[in-house]
Parts: structure tokens; sequence; C-alpha cells
């Protein structure tokens, strides 16, 4: 019984909390980003570019599409790449750092969560709300691939239930969100389907 | 087995939720390495290096908060942070409201920069995603970690804000907003601890973060160092690592957090969830060792045991 106790005891040494938690975003499930997205694209990183525009740093990041979950009707011609800016950036001895901003590496699988803006250019949505990478290294080969993300840099702001009758219930899916990559894909794709048939 | 249920209560008791603490920015986060031309090595905490900042705020569109009470708020919100004369925080000196700031930073003519809050009413002008309630934009040397600009943008082109003293349940207080963002604007990144302004989450109509906690101060002690060691309020606060302002803030490269500063996860004179959990094993251990005694024991020691009654001297 006392080892019992003893395995009881070093789980709840693990289980509680080890996440740490500035950029301030509205919490919403994978359906509302789903929703609220332009385009949703399933790829892999290619390439990543700071630049300097008026005092402002920002980093250009290229994806090759796997695949187009949801596609931008605005989108005429459909690239084998897709290109979104993220705010921040750095060269030189100078940096700029838009906390909550993910960062990406060339040749890591992601799923992005775009908002084509007045000025016709993709931002993530929500930022690391909006970006999913994916991890292959499970334990096993068998292993299911892995949809992570990580929003340990973001605040999020909540409505009261009930206050803005209107507007849609957001879902607090914790700060590093894991699902399975088919049941990321398969719930924007019901979410997409869903708004189409509306 | 008792002994073992208190231990499980003991170390439930001993663990408190604030087991994570104030984190802080660093030349790492979000992978902005030095470059090849820096001479300083190791990863810097990303802090001011100056003993005034100074900022500027855009009118309040008067359609969405009354000017003057929202100017008052955000003064209010920046003075917060240096109202705690425990920490070396340099003075953030409001110069005045002006028009048509924006965020950026002029490399060329670093004296023209200036430290801005900034109002975006129209969707059209924000130039991030929707959904996004306020960030701040830090500019600082790859090198040294020195912030050299700090930028607050705040959107009302989807969120509607209030300056009253209790605002209503649907709206956002905009002085519990801006306080959480200063302190981004001076290198605090969030806190796992939730009654702290640096704290994570926050629903509608909250004020909670306007007044910094204990953990909030020690973050801002871990950047810009103590005045003295005497004035530090409680053992979570002490700050190992924090040096004083006029070293360079070297990160300390021990810390797992990758932060550069310790936090009441392990500060120097001892730490809760550590002593919960070390006085946990040492009374299973104890729990386990008793049974052994009574099992192998044999039982005439038990009365064996009992004190022997000496009589007692008249007097």
């Amino acid at each position: 019984m006392t080892r019992f106790a003893l395995l009881l005891f070093v789980i709840v040494a693990l289980i509680l909390p080890h996440h740490a938690a500035a950029t301030i975003v509205l919490d919403q499930s994978i359906e509302q980003l789903a929703v609220t997205a332009t385009s949703v694209v399933h790829g892999t990183v290619v390439s990543t570019r700071s630049r300097r525009t008026n005092g402002r740093w920002t980093t250009q990041v290229l994806v090759t599409v796997i695949e187009r979950v949801k596609s931008d009707p605005a989108e005429i011609t459909l690239l084998p790449t897709i290109g979104f800016v993220l705010p921040g950036g750095g060269d030189g001895e100078l940096a700029q750092i838009v906390p909550g901003t993910p960062r990406f590496t060339i040749g890591e699988e992601v799923v992005i969560f775009l908002w084509r803006g007045p000025d016709s250019t993709n931002r993530l949505l929500g930022l690391s709300q909006g970006t999913f990478r994916v991890d292959r290294k499970g334990p096993a080969a068998e292993s299911p691939a892995i949809a992570v993300s990580d929003r340990r840099q973001l605040s999020t702001f909540r409505h009261k239930p009930g206050t803005l009758p209107d507007s849609p219930t957001p879902i607090q899916e914790g700060v590093v969100v894991e699902l399975p990559l088919t049941e990321l894909l398969g719930r924007v794709h019901t979410a997409v389907k869903s708004l189409e048939s509306k | 087995m008792k002994f073992a249920i208190i231990a499980l209560v003991w170390s439930f008791l001993c663990v408190p939720t604030s087991a994570l603490a104030y984190k802080v920015y660093t030349t790492l986060t979000n992978g902005q390495r030095a470059p090849s031309s820096c001479t300083l090595d190791q990863p810097r905490k990303l802090r001011w290096n100056t003993g005034e900042i100074p900022y500027v705020i855009e009118p309040v569109p008067t359609q969405v908060l009354s000017n003057g009470v929202a100017t008052d708020a955000i003064i209010d919100s920046f003075q917060e942070w240096e109202a705690y004369s425990e920490c070396n925080v340099p003075t953030l000196k409001f110069n005045g409201v002006k028009q048509n700031l924006a965020v950026e930073y002029n490399e060329i003519d670093p004296e023209s920069n200036e430290n801005t809050l900034i109002w975006v009413t129209s969707i059209n002008e924000w130039g991030h995603s929707p959904g996004i309630l306020a960030l701040t934009t830090l500019t600082y040397s790859r090198c040294t970690g020195i912030i050299v600009d700090a930028d607050i943008e705040v959107n009302l082109a989807q969120f509607d804000f209030s300056a009253a003293q209790t605002p209503p349940p649907h709206m956002t207080d905009i002085q519990n907003t801006i306080t959480h963002e200063v302190g981004h604007f001076l290198g605090l990144d969030h806190s796992g601890v939730a009654s702290a302004t640096m704290f994570a989450n926050a629903p509608d109509a909250e004020t909670q973060k306007r007044d910094l906690e204990d953990d909030d101060i020690a973050g801002l002690c871990c950047l810009y160092g103590t005045g003295s060691p005497s004035v530090v309020k409680s053992p979570e606060m002490v700050c190992e690592g924090a040096p004083p302002q006029s070293e360079d803030p070297v990160m300390n490269n021990d810390d797992d957090s990758g932060t550069g500063c310790h936090t009441s996860r392990n500060p120097a004179p001892f730490s809760w969830p550590a002593v919960g959990v070390t006085v946990g094993l040492v009374m299973l251990w104890v729990a386990q060792q008793t049974r052994k005694a009574h099992r192998s024991a044999p039982k005439c020691l038990l009365f064996l045991s009992k004190p022997h009654i000496q009589p007692r001297d008249n007097v």
C-alpha cells in the first residue's frame, strides 16, 4: 500500500503545473480559428527571411503546400507554395520581438491558420494560436503524427459566458495544445464544411 | 499507511499554485541569436539600461473612451511599475499626448525614437490578424539584450475597453490591460502565478492586474536589481543572479527555464515545492521504516521501551 502511495505521490508531483507562462489574443477553439481563417494550410517551411520596412521588422515565411485544408477564395491560382508575414525579426545588431509570435525553422511540417488582411498580406491568425507543428517522432514507427500548438507566450482573453450572446463561445484548449494531426485536419474540414453549408 | 496519507496531504499543501513564477525575455527568445560580430557569447536578459524611460501616448479616441479618464488610467498603469522602491526600475516618464505615433525604430537617428502607446480604431489599420487585443513590440540589441524601444498597440477596432473604476461586465478594463503590457515593455514574460499581473489569462472586466503582486515585483527586481538585500519582502522575492544595475545582465545558464532569472520555483534560500516534496518523501520513508520495525521487533520491546518511572524525592 505504501508503494502505491509513493507512486501516487510521484505522479502528483509530476503532474503539478509545469507550464510557465505579450500579446493578448481572444481565446478561440480550432473550429473558430478554422472559420475565421481565410486559408488553412498543411505544409513544410521552405524559407524564412527577415526584412525591415519603415523601422519595423517582419519575417516572411514560405511554406510548400501538402494540403490546402481551407482555400482562400481570393486566390485565383492555387500555387504550390504560400507565404505569410510575421511581426518581428532581426538583422545586424538589432532585432524586434513581438512576444507570442512563433518562429519557424526550415524543413518543419506545420498546419497554419492564415488570415488575409486588407493589404492582401497573409498573417498568422492569433500568432501562436494559429500555428501547429507536426511531430512525427512518436515512440513507435506506427505512432500517429501529433500536431502541437505552443501558446505559452500568449495571453488569452476570454469573454465571460453570457456577456456577449452574439459572439461564439471561446473554448480554452490549454497553453500547449496537442492532438493527432488527423484529428486536427478532420476538425478543420468539418468546420469548413459546416460554414460552406450555411 | 497513516503516515503515507499524511505525507500525500502535506505534499499537496506545500506545493503552491505559484510553483511557476515570473520569467523574463532573453536574447534567445524567439530564436534571435546574436550576430557573429557580437563579442559577448552568452545570451542576455532583455532589459532597459537607462535611468529614465520616456513614453508618449496617442490621444484616446473619444468615441471609445473618455479621453481624460483613459489617459489617467494609462499613466497609472505605468506608474504602478515604478512604485516599488525595492527594485531599481527606471523611471517611466510620461512625455505627453501626441498625434500620429507609429510602431517603428529609426536606427540612423536613435534620438528621434519614441516609446509609444497607439490606439488602432480600424481593422484596416491593424497590422495584425484579428482577435489580438493588444501587443507590445520590443526593439533590442541582439548582442547585449538592451532594449532601445518599446511600443504598445491596442486594438480598439474589435474590442470594447472601459476606463471606468468598475468596468461593465462585457468590457475590457484598459488599466488592467496596459499594466500587463507595461510588464512586457520592461522585459517581463508571463508568470505562472494566477494572481500576478503578468499571468497570461484574463476574463472580461478583470481589474486584478491593475496592482502588482509579489511575483511581478520579484521579476522586476530580477531584471533591474534590488537596492539592498534588506528590503526583500519574502523568500520568493529573492532573485539569485539578479545583477546590480551597473553590471551587465548575464544570463544564468544554470536556470533550466532559459530565462536567465531564478524564480520562486528555485529561489536561493528555499523553495516551497522542494520543501513539500522533501518532507513528503521523508515521511514516506519514516512510514516504511516504522512498518518494518513493527514487523521485525519482538512485542516485549514495546513494553521495555516504556520510560522507567523513578520515585520522586520529597522536598
